[in-house]
């Protein structure tokens, strides 16, 4: 929760659908991202030589997604117009569009590659299931055994950490569609605040 | 609105909003039984520098000393756990359990095999949390004994 929480909670408040469609498309690309990395680490038998290089790109995975949700959050929170001129056209032209997907114009197959990235985002549980799979690894007969431990090991893990995700989002979700109007500038700031908690804890790592 | 026509009201507002009123309800009795996951037994202030040598507890009468390799002891990297019995029983192998007291990290177990009389051994990582929290523990069990566990907490570098 402390880690998918606030990017749940961004996506839920302000990306009001009527389907569950789009948390459950998150969370399938969440749980993908954990099985793939879990198949890795049994295939391996090895954390740490996992885990070293993948460090850097959870960490500019994290700033980067924490960035680009502080970002949007200025635009859809209309502190930054949506259009400009000069220097800054082309850039927020390409943000724009994003925000306008925020808002509400996109599919909800599009937050099943958003819950990949965010299954890449560093998590202390997540590193203890990965530490597990590892182990799987090291005990298993071959490496394509050590692989599909390590898979299956992940993807329970994943489905384990569905029932509290699912909530938090079905909970905000309810909450914004009766509110939208009075939350819309709240949930803007919780897509600043969430953008920049990941960005300061992808530095201070 | 007043006091008492708000708590009037209250069971009305609750069944036409029902869904969020479940889902509340719901993540209400959720909060508990997520408290209950970390173990409370185990302190959250260090009580040995495991960094500058190793750390010693009694249980009874056995006396348990408990290692860790390479130091200084850090974060996401493979780490050597030795653990020596001293006036124990006999154990084929030991289980040594890695928790971090403020928050629930899920299930983290090293195994321990006997190298020689008294001297248990087994590698194991110990994961960074983004909290900043450094306070680890180190719990191992010790079956047939009064507490069967016994654990060690200590500051990690990340």
């Amino acid at each position: 929760m402390g880690m998918c929480g606030p990017v749940v909670a961004a996506c839920s408040l302000h990306h009001v659908r009527k389907s569950y469609l789009t948390l459950i498309y998150y969370n399938c690309g969440r749980i993908t991202t954990y099985s793939i990395i879990g198949g890795i680490m049994g295939l391996t038998g090895s954390f740490v030589a996992v885990i070293t290089p993948l460090g850097h790109f959870q960490y500019a995975i994290m700033a980067l997604l924490g960035g680009l949700m502080a970002i949007m959050g200025l635009f859809v929170g209309g502190w930054i117009p949506l259009k400009s001129d000069g220097v800054l056209k082309g850039c927020t032209a390409v943000v724009s569009k994003m925000a306008r997907f925020v808002s509400e114009t996109g599919s909800d197959g599009a937050f099943f590659p958003m819950g990949m990235v965010v299954g890449f985002i560093p998590c202390g549980l997540s590193y203890t299931a990965f530490i597990a799979a590892a182990g799987a690894g090291v005990g298993a007969g071959s490496r394509a055994e050590g692989f599909i431990k390590g898979m299956s090991l992940l993807f329970l893990f994943g489905l384990g950490t569905l029932p509290a995700l699912l909530l938090l989002g079905s909970l905000l979700s309810a909450i914004g569609q009766r509110a939208k109007r009075a939350l819309y500038k709240a949930s803007a700031c919780t897509m600043i605040a969430a953008g920049v908690l990941l960005m300061y804890r992808s530095v201070t790592h | 609105m007043g006091k008492r026509s708000a708590i009037v009201l209250l069971p009305f507002y609750c069944l036409k909003n029902l869904r969020i009123s479940l889902l509340l309800l719901f993540s209400l009795c959720l909060i508990p039984w997520g408290a209950s996951a970390n173990d409370k037994r185990v302190s959250s202030v260090p009580d040995c520098d495991i960094n500058s040598g190793s750390c010693v507890n009694k249980v009874g009468s056995a006396q348990i000393m408990m290692t860790i390799e390479p130091k200084p002891v850090k974060a996401m990297q493979e780490l050597t756990f030795t653990v020596t019995l001293k006036g124990a029983a006999d154990y084929k192998n030991l289980r040594l359990s890695l928790q971090m007291p403020a928050m629930y990290m899920g299930n983290n177990e090293v195994k321990l095999v006997k190298t020689a009389p008294g001297i248990y051994t087994g590698k194991g990582v110990i994961p960074k949390c983004h909290s900043g929290n450094k306070v680890w523990s180190a719990t191992v069990e010790l079956p047939g004994l009064t507490p069967s566990e016994t654990p060690f907490t200590f500051n990690v570098l990340y």
